[in-house]
């Protein structure tokens, strides 16, 4: 059983409790896990959210290649794993690895923040240095116009939350204005986050591991 | 029913798709007014009526909506659940008659077999290209990872979408 990057967060989620060595968040990780490889019963999800970042990643790449300074970035296609994670990280070339966040408007891109917003993030770039060999990498926000088939989506979720049956100018100026970003400096419309690769959490990163394996060995003989 | 059906497939013959060109939750739909300018002439023509009622039953409101053929008197009919749906900034009247409003248009569309909307689903026949395009910053950024060795040309050319103008300075380099 092998724990992909972007799952990492859950997993490395502290137990409230003393006593418990695995968290709830990441119990209920590993039965998932159980589930899909017992059984084929997979959790799908998808959200407007991971819609938005899905349908923007190059335009996100382009974003971050025009104003970071990290020479010519574009999208890996390598997926790596070892004897613990799996993982394709968004960018990986030579000189820089990078991880790419569409914000879904405005009011989630991290203006002001000086440190990751989300610290699943930050074990999901440990684990991909740990992957490729990197000692640095980079987590990087960008706020891209949203497209126009996921806005007139927001445009119908708006109207139907409202209760408004005839379409409303005012909902629809607001939604289209709340995805558009062309007012602010790209400069501005990208934030990064500098990550070193740290072993010491690529340690408890291991252990962790080693006891939700044992966990997904104790449920995958009794279910 | 053989005269109705026969001057309903008539009267589809010659209905266009009756376009509006009003702007609404991302596609265009034609209001009832503008459906009522185009049938009009053509129910007429082919000996064609219809009336829509409003029927109440165990509190339910209904849409019935009938299709009749003039001479003969054969129809058709369908009946449709209207949702009590409180609008904001309307009264109970004023929402139930957007409803009814809303549902007078799609059940006589859906009666003479008519279209009156174009929804997103057009825009599905749109084609996107599945590379992406390079910007000109970009482009030259790639260019110079060419050079240093980090990227590969054919990578770049196949990649991307390069226009007219960068595939000429990929052939001159």
């Amino acid at each position: 059983m092998k724990i992909r990057c972007s799952s990492l967060g859950k997993l490395m989620t502290a137990s409230r409790s003393k006593t418990e060595q695995l968290s709830k968040t990441t119990k209920s990780y590993i039965q998932e896990l159980v589930l899909e490889h017992k059984y084929g019963i997979k959790k799908e999800w998808s959200s407007r959210y991971t819609d938005k970042g899905n349908e923007c990643e190059e335009d996100s790449i382009t974003l971050a290649n025009e104003v970071l300074n990290v020479g010519f970035i574009y999208k890996n296609e390598e997926h790596f794993q070892n004897d613990y994670i799996t993982g394709t990280p968004d960018v990986n070339t030579n000189e820089v690895l990078l991880d790419i966040k569409t914000s879904f408007d405005g009011t989630t891109f991290p203006f002001f923040e000086d440190e990751i917003p989300n610290k699943d993030y930050y074990y999901q770039l440990q684990g991909y240095m740990w992957l490729t060999g990197k000692e640095e990498s980079l987590l990087v926000y960008c706020l891209t116009n949203t497209p126009s088939e996921i806005v007139e989506d927001e445009i119908r979720r708006v109207h139907w939350k409202e209760h408004a049956i005839e379409e409303s100018e005012e909902i629809r100026h607001y939604v289209e204005a709340k995805h558009n970003f062309d007012h602010i400096p790209l400069e501005k419309r990208v934030k990064v986050f500098k990550i070193q690769k740290d072993e010491a959490v690529i340690e408890a990163i291991k252990e962790k591991i080693e006891l939700a394996r044992e966990y997904y060995n104790k449920l995958i003989e009794t279910i | 029913m053989k005269n109705l059906f026969k001057a309903l497939a008539a009267f589809q013959q010659e209905a266009p798709v009756i376009h509006k060109g009003t702007k609404g939750y991302g596609y265009s739909y034609a209001d009832l007014p503008a459906i009522f300018e185009v049938i009009n002439p053509l129910l007429k023509k082919h000996g064609l009526g219809f009336t829509q009622l409003l029927n109440t039953n165990e509190e339910r409101h209904y849409l019935v909506t009938v299709l009749f053929h003039v001479e003969t008197g054969e129809q058709i009919q369908s009946s449709t659940l209207i949702p009590e749906v409180e609008l904001k900034g309307m009264n109970t009247f004023q929402s139930f008659g957007s409803g009814v409003t809303y549902f007078r248009r799609y059940a006589l569309s859906s009666a003479l077999g008519i279209i009156t909307d174009k929804d997103t689903d057009a825009a599905g026949e749109q084609v996107k290209n599945s590379k992406p395009k390079i910007t000109k910053e970009r482009f030259n950024k790639a260019l110079e990872a060419v050079k240093a060795g980090s990227y590969a040309m054919d990578e770049l050319i196949e990649k991307f979408d390069l226009d007219t103008e960068q595939m000429q300075i990929i052939k001159k380099a």
